[in-house]
């Protein structure tokens, strides 16, 4: 009986959550005259592609989603390379100024972004990357965060697994290489979910840096188009709706990488 | 570690980051001290005017206005949020629960659509007459279809709330659910022995079980919250709203930053807001206790 | 061709803490070195500075002729097998086996043959395409194993590789190991705790405590020979018996007083040792094996101690006997079982000066006689 109750509200929670998004879906394909004639759903028969089409044909959608992807991708590869490099160095050896390196980079993990807006801004202005993709690019390359993510997972390496790959002939940047990051293979996974995610849905600082709407990315793009197509709802939806699916993709494809616990069973007997 | 190549590995692996993060991290930090002591027109005219912007700040009524708003959103998010998500978290935890997985999956996937994304369904959600809130409102308990949510001044933080609502509770559950499946089930059968009831088991064996996780998704949520752009500035545009209704610190940040030009005001803006969220972080932890622990 | 020397190499920890004195020690080409002591003694840390995995503080480091203290260790082309086996454990079988042979940069198909060549001398065929999750202790212990050995190396290091294995595995791979490197005769330093396995593997033994090197030499003459009490008592099992002893000045050849009781050496002709009187005077312990106990039957009536047996362990057709002699002194003996001791029973040993060991009084042994 209480169990019935606990489904209940879970079920109840579910739906809460997944209305929405349902409803999201639906309204891609819903007429723009319809918006007004089904609030909630419109019959299957009169469901249709046409908003897709407008966005690829009368809007620069197809541009946004090329631009986010560049920007996205360029972001998280560089974050990748540079945190997980970094947060090795400091999982790994032993050198004078780890202390206070360390100690720096949690000092400023404390500072709410936004208090960097106006002297980044300053300083893109000079580099000349104002409307740019890589002013966008360039600042995102630093993720203190992810550097620590990589840090505290890569202390469980094995040191022995290290002199192993030492003795075998490497040297200490193929170490790295070959041996830590695939064995990081799951953090790396998650790493590269929530650094895409994070610049994927990133508006502010590219709100304030991007001015052509040739270079504009999809959050800014989209709600650019709510202006100029005024009331064009369906295509709207649709937009929003192809912007969440790669995030979803991503999602799904790394989801294996949290489960796989690739070091079980590699040390000790 | 031994030889030359192996000493100079760590230094070489670490410098990308550390010159990225002294151009892009640092230095911005440092001159954004600065800058907040200047009236800037854009980034090329400047005025030194000491601590001015700070003491203008004060008496800057808009401000105060945002501050007041993003407390409220902070207050609203936090005070609803969290005990929602642990309460999933804790039907979620339950032994005879099945499909555990699914549930979670699905409470996360507001989360996959991302703030902006989630923001911009919300618009037409939100919207009158057409939109799906008052329509569903109007459905079940025959509520006007009209009302005009991000029109309304005494609606707006309501509807921002319900969106972030919708948009972290299944987030943060996750956290719990996690912290929750990290208690040792032996102390829940220690407890029962000694006879604790379901409320005392609570009390004194999954509450201290996730403290640590409770106190770092307050404080994280509260910052979080504090730092309020995306949701009002799509759903309500640059003028933030009827009655500036929306208007949040950092909107206003980026209201005299970006659409003002004076980077200056905006830099004493941010540092204000740091300096507030800092103090609401140590009032949480001396409240929660957790200073004294490390002590 | 491969020789490694150890010249006057210590060891000093970045906290001050030096793990090894003064090591001098040389390996000849082919040997099977194994380095036995009691934990925290240094044999890792002597094994990681030869593998170039530790700095060497002070001193030299050669293999070869070379000093290669300041080779990194790919330069110096050496295997090694770790305790916990250091598999990787994103790749199979055969990519860890073949890794050291792709990080040499070698062919291919070079690199597939001598791999395969390798997995079949240790019977890992049909397990290559397996990750090491998925492997037992005594497999991954044998992939370690491939991965050292496919590379042709300088030298062959091993670091405790049995001690995550159970006993009978153990006592297994013992010979096998033995056995694989007097095939490919390869320089093997192995390191170990076990002196069982010390003994039954090495050509030559090197025994260190607190960091220092006590003795190098062949199992047997560490058995017959040791040089101190250290080695005395930590080679051999059960232990040997050292009891303070003290020369007793009298005609007819030495004297020793143990326990309150007068033993005679006789002429020292008997002993393994140059006894001459003035060694003699210098005698202050006494070492006995437990199994060097003899019935006191079959020796005089001045070779004899008694005592009350304390405690007995049945070990088969032997008793392992714990003796409280005259003046308290715990004397344990093997001894035969066909008559079960009983605690608080007085008996006699007896005493075959032939298998004394004589210690002065900083520990070391009194000068064995020749040949
Ligand atoms: N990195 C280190 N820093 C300081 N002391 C160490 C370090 N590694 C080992 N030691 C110390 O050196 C001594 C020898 O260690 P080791 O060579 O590992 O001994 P073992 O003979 O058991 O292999 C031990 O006392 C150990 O505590
Ligand atoms: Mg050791």
């Amino acid at each position: 009986m209480r169990r019935l109750v606990v489904y209940m509200l879970l079920v109840l929670f579910a739906l809460l959550c997944l209305v929405p998004i349902a409803w999201l879906v639906a309204s891609a394909f819903k007429a723009n005259a319809d918006f007004h004639v089904y609030p909630v759903v419109p019959p299957v028969d009169r469901l249709t592609l046409a908003n897709f089409t407008s966005l690829f044909t009368q809007m620069p959608f197809l541009r946004f989603m090329m631009n986010s992807f560049f920007v996205a991708g360029a972001t998280v590869i560089l974050q990748l390379f540079f945190s997980s490099l970094g947060g090795f160095a400091l999982a790994k050896y032993d050198f004078a100024g780890k202390k206070a390196v360390m100690g720096v980079m949690l000092a400023t993990m404390m500072i709410p972004g936004p208090v960097l807006l106006a002297p980044m801004y300053e300083l893109i202005y000079h580099m000349g990357l104002i409307d740019s993709h890589l002013g966008l690019i360039v600042p995102g390359m630093v993720n203190v965060f992810g550097m620590f993510l990589f840090r505290q997972s890569m202390l469980s390496v094995p040191d022995e697994m290290l002199q192993a790959a030492r003795i075998d002939g490497c040297n200490e940047f193929q170490i790295f290489w070959h041996v830590v990051m695939p064995v990081s293979r799951p953090i790396v996974g998650a790493f590269c979910l929530i650094a895409f995610m994070g610049t994927w849905n990133s508006f502010l600082w590219p709100q304030i840096i991007l001015q052509s709407s040739d270079r504009f990315t999809l959050p800014i793009g989209l709600n650019q188009m709510i202006g100029v197509y005024e009331a064009d709802y369906g295509a709207m939806m649709a937009g929003t709706l192809l912007a969440v699916l790669p995030v979803v993709v991503l999602f799904f494809l790394l989801q294996k990488e949290f489960i796989a616990g690739l070091t079980k069973g590699a040390v000790k007997g | 570690m031994p030889l030359r190549t192996a000493r100079t590995a760590p230094y070489l692996f670490l410098a990308p980051f550390v010159l990225s993060f002294l151009i892009f991290g640092a230095y911005p930090i440092i001159r954004s001290v600065m800058l907040s002591f200047y009236i800037t027109s854009g980034p090329e005219a400047q005025h030194f005017v000491g601590l001015d912007n700070y003491l203008h700040l004060l008496q800057d009524p808009d401000f105060w206005t945002a501050v007041r708003n993003t407390a409220t959103f902070a207050l609203g998010s936090v005070l609803l949020q969290l005990p929602l998500s642990l309460g999933l978290a804790l039907l979620l935890n339950r032994a005879d629960i099945r499909g555990r997985n699914v549930f979670r999956f699905i409470f996360f996937s507001p989360n996959l659509m991302g703030l902006v994304f989630s923001a911009l369904l919300f618009m037409l959600i939100l919207a009158p007459r057409f939109g799906l809130l008052n329509a569903a409102l109007h459905a079940l308990f025959g509520l006007p279809s009209t009302t005009r949510w991000l029109s309304t001044p005494s609606l707006v933080m309501p509807a921002l709330i319900m969106v972030a609502l919708w948009l972290y509770t299944g987030f943060n559950m996750v956290y719990f659910l996690a912290a929750l499946q990290a208690v040792d089930g032996e102390l829940y059968e220690a407890a029962t022995i000694d006879g604790a009831g379901r409320w005392a088991q609570f009390w004194h064996v999954t509450l201290p079980g996730i403290r640590p996780v409770l106190i770092f998704v307050v404080v994280l949520s509260t910052i979080g919250s504090f730092q309020l752009f995306e949701l009002a500035f799509l759903l309500l545009g640059n003028s933030s709203g009827p009655d500036q209704a929306g208007l949040t610190i950092v909107m206003y940040l980026y209201q005299n930053g970006f659409l003002g030009g004076d980077l200056g005001y905006a830099a004493a803006i941010g540092w204000t807001l740091a300096l507030m969220v800092l103090l609401l972080a140590l009032v949480q932890l001396r409240i929660t206790g957790t200073g004294k622990e490390a002590r | 061709m491969a020789e490694i020397a150890f010249r006057n190499v210590n060891k000093i920890y970045p906290n001050g803490f030096q793990a090894v004195h003064r090591l001098d020690l040389s390996i000849a080409d082919g040997e099977f070195l194994v380095m036995v002591g009691p934990s925290g003694c240094g044999k890792s840390t002597t094994l990681r500075m030869l593998a170039g995995l530790e700095t060497i503080s002070s001193g030299d480091l050669l293999i070869a002729g070379h000093r290669v203290n300041d080779l990194h260790p790919r330069a110096r082309n050496i295997a090694m097998v770790f305790q916990s086996y250091a598999l990787y454990p994103h790749k199979t079988v055969q990519g860890n086996i073949e890794f050291p042979l792709r990080m040499a940069r070698l062919p291919a198909a070079e690199v597939k043959t001598r791999a395969l060549e390798v997995a079949r001398m240790l019977e890992l065929e049909p397990l290559l395409q397996r990750k090491p999750g998925l492997l037992s202790g005594g497999q991954r212990q044998r992939v370690a194993m491939a991965r050292a050995l496919v590379r042709d190396p300088v030298a062959f290091l091993m670091d405790e590789p049995l001690s995550n294995l159970d006993a009978k595995l153990r006592v297994q791979m013992r010979a096998e190991i033995a056995a694989l490197q007097r095939r490919t005769g390869t320089t093997t330093v192995y390191v170990t705790h076990d002196q069982v396995e010390a003994m039954t593997m090495g050509d030559r033994v090197a025994v260190f405590k607190d960091g220092l090197l006590q003795q190098v030499d062949t199992p047997q003459q560490l058995f017959e020979r040791p040089v101190n009490t250290f080695v005395a008592g930590f080679i051999g099992s059960p232990s040997m018996n050292l009891i303070t002893a003290r020369r007793e000045p009298a005609g007819g050849g030495p004297v020793l007083v143990v326990a309150g009781e007068r033993i005679s050496l006789g002429k020292g002709m008997e002993t393994r040792f140059n006894l001459t009187d003035a060694d003699a005077e210098r005698v202050v312990c006494l070492g006995l094996r437990p199994e060097d106990v003899v019935d006191p039957q079959l020796v005089g009536e001045d070779r004899r101690l008694h005592g009350r047996v304390a405690l007995t362990e049945l070990l088969g057709r032997e008793q392992m006997v714990y003796l409280d002699l005259r003046d308290g002194t715990r004397l344990v003996a093997r001894l035969h079982a066909d008559r079960r001791l009983k605690a608080g029973e007085e008996i006699a040993v007896g005493i075959d000066p032939a298998r004394l060991y004589l210690f002065q009084a900083d520990g070391r042994a009194l000068p064995y006689r020749q040949g």
